[in-house]
């Protein structure tokens, strides 16, 4: 029932920019996809190809197995939500939402309660007569969504959907927005530079940098597993620690960094070379004795919900890590050792990484 | 605060000054003397139940607002398909045509009415009412274009783009979101280009025909054969009447637009 989408090596420039670079890419039926990244990183020119707002300079664009590369946007039937919601300002909600079924030549009868059924799905009720200027932000937010889904289209596209909310609303949104995609089946390609949100809402993330895409995964991969350091630094704080492959052995490298050494399930590394490692601050152990990486606290921030224990190696390199606010206690000045459980840190070799 | 005073004072004296002549027009049309003095002398409505019996003030009206009602239509349909068409896309030599478009507001109009009649004259098929309606065109396009394309700049292209996702074919979302978003802009657009045209005189004093001339041309006409009557005077202040009630009915027009979307929407309204 839900419908696939193929990239098959899209590029799209603007002048001298290659906004969308030679991008290959497979979304599953019913999937929730996220296209994450800074701004200017090409995920909503993505966005645009896929609706048809922009045509690729090469490559083609397959809609269950249909290549729409050529087809304008109004024979598309994909369902688009912006992120300043693009509701037209001269009609009702009612009639906002009814639009792309009055276009359709549907009966008004029915065109008017497959409406209000659309608004009920997100919803919105009482509303029907409003003009937008009259709504809040979130109503807005529900009746985009709402017309967007009332043409039964073959994929959503959103685009930035949620940041034009506050914080409190947005979270809101973000499980109720969930819900919805779950209950519909439907495919859905999702624009964010929101991490949080990225990892929140979707089944895949792609993180894209300058035109390509640098990690395409569930969020738990691109989370624990970054394949660089743009991807580990991009999804929230980490440290990256510098180290030497000291040696490799039954699929384990052994990784020294500063005074000690930390094996890493990776047989691809030979002794000798330089690699990265992040290694996320929640998942950083410190130790008033024992073993891993000597070094001092230089400093302690209460958060409320943690603690952020800054952390300066003997060897020279300043980490971070959060602990459980009643964790410790920890002293300014006192010496830690630092380490973490296996597996809770992962190696990046250096040199695939241009940032 | 004095600075402020005096600043506030001095733009009052230019209002004023340019303002003046208008309100001489108006208080030296009631005058008794047939011929124009200001302060009027004594007060009568003579010269306007005078007008009523000039048939060709009459005719003339007639004229000048037909031919600026057309000019309008053209202007409107000019300007809108290059606001939309030329300036919203971008090609090579983009700005160049622009600028052409755009260029009978910095020339002289006096070339423009000398170049056109010339034109006209020697194609021999436009003439009379053609010919007047043309050459307004001519100079009240810029102006619609100007405004019009003010307007496409400041309009959401996304919401277009939405209505095309939704299935709406080019003309269908021309039809349905953008004329609409950009109706302000339109309609402004429209009272430049008609106020442009009506109060024309160079064109018009080119480009008439015998026998079928345009109001603001007619009264140059007889100010320059017969000298400033209070006639004339009258007419002016008719002109000047009629021009603000136009004013006031668009203003109202707009205002009610927004009126409409900002107050509790009437159920009737609903799809």
């Amino acid at each position: 029932m839900a419908t696939n989408l193929v990239l098959e090596k899209v590029s799209r420039g603007f002048g001298q920019l290659t906004a969308v670079n030679n991008i290959d890419l497979h979304v599953q039926p019913g999937e929730f996809l996220a296209l994450l990244g800074p701004s200017g990183c090409g995920k909503t020119t993505m966005l645009r190809l896929i609706a048809g707002f922009l045509s690729p300079d090469s490559g083609r664009i397959l809609c269950d197995g249909e290549d729409i590369t050529k087809l304008p946007p109004y024979r598309r039937k994909l369902g688009v939500v912006f992120q300043n919601y693009a509701l037209f300002p001269h009609m009702t909600v009612l009639e906002n939402v009814g639009y792309g079924l009055k276009v359709a030549g549907v009966p008004r009868v029915e065109a008017t309660s497959r409406a209000r059924a659309a608004l009920a799905r997100v919803g919105l009720t009482t509303q029907d007569d409003r003009f937008p200027a009259q709504l809040s932000g979130g109503q807005q937010q529900r009746v985009a969504l709402a017309r967007a889904l009332v043409i039964e289209p073959r994929l959503l596209l959103l685009d930035e959907p949620l940041s034009a909310l506050d914080k409190s609303l947005r979270e809101e949104m973000q499980v109720e927005l969930r819900q919805l995609q779950q209950r519909l089946g439907i495919t859905t390609i999702f624009v964010t530079h929101d991490q949080e949100e990225a990892l929140t809402l979707s089944d895949r993330v792609a993180v894209m940098r300058a035109g390509r895409i640098e990690q395409l995964g569930t969020p738990r991969e691109v989370y624990d597993t970054p394949v660089n350091s743009f991807v580990a630094t991009f999804l929230g704080t980490t440290n990256l620690l510098d180290g030497t492959v000291a040696a490799v052995a039954d699929g384990v490298a052994s990784v020294r960094i500063a005074n000690a050494e930390f094996p890493f399930p990776a047989a691809s590394f030979r002794p000798g070379q330089a690699v990265q490692v992040t290694l996320r601050p929640e998942n950083v152990s410190l130790a008033s004795s024992g073993s891993g990486i000597a070094g001092t606290i230089s400093d302690v921030l209460f958060q409320g919900h943690r603690l952020i224990v800054l952390f300066e190696a003997e060897a020279g390199g300043e980490w971070r890590a959060f602990c459980p606010p009643n964790s410790g206690p920890w002293h300014k000045g006192e010496p830690v050792w630092m380490g973490w459980t296996e597996g809770a840190a992962a190696i990046i070799s250096k040199g695939d990484d241009d940032a | 605060m004095i600075g402020r005073a005096l600043f506030h004072g001095f733009i009052g004296l230019i209002y004023l000054f340019i303002t003046l002549p208008i309100l001489v027009v108006l208080v030296a049309s009631v005058s008794t003397t047939p011929y124009l003095v200001f302060p009027p002398k004594g007060f009568t409505l003579r010269w306007f139940s005078d007008i009523t019996s000039l048939g060709d003030f009459i005719t003339a009206f007639e004229y000048s607002f037909e031919v600026a009602v057309l000019a309008t239509a053209l202007s409107m349909l000019l300007g809108t398909w290059i606001a939309l068409v030329i300036g919203r896309n971008q090609f090579p030599g983009r700005s160049l045509l622009m600028s052409f478009f755009l260029s009978p507001i910095i020339l002289p109009e006096l070339a423009v009415a000398v170049g056109l009649l010339q034109y006209f004259s020697q194609s021999g098929l436009i003439h009379g009412l053609l010919a007047v309606v043309l050459a307004h065109s001519v100079i009240c396009t810029p102006y619609a274009v100007r405004t019009i394309t003010a307007a496409t700049a400041r309009a959401d292209r996304s919401i277009e783009d939405c209505a095309a996702s939704l299935g709406a074919a080019p003309w269908r979302v021309l039809r349905d979101v953008t004329l609409p978003l950009l109706k302000p802009g339109l309609l402004s657009g429209a009272i430049m280009a008609f106020v442009i045209s009506f109060d024309n005189v160079t064109i018009s004093l080119f480009l008439s025909a015998p026998g079928r001339i345009t109001l603001p041309a007619l009264l140059f006409n007889q100010a320059a054969e017969t000298g400033l009557n209070t006639t004339i005077a009258a007419v002016s202040a008719l002109l000047v009447i009629f021009m603000m009630g136009l004013m006031l009915l668009v203003e109202r027009a707009i205002g009610l637009e927004k009126f409409f979307q900002s107050a509790v929407a009437p159920s009737k309204r609903a799809a």
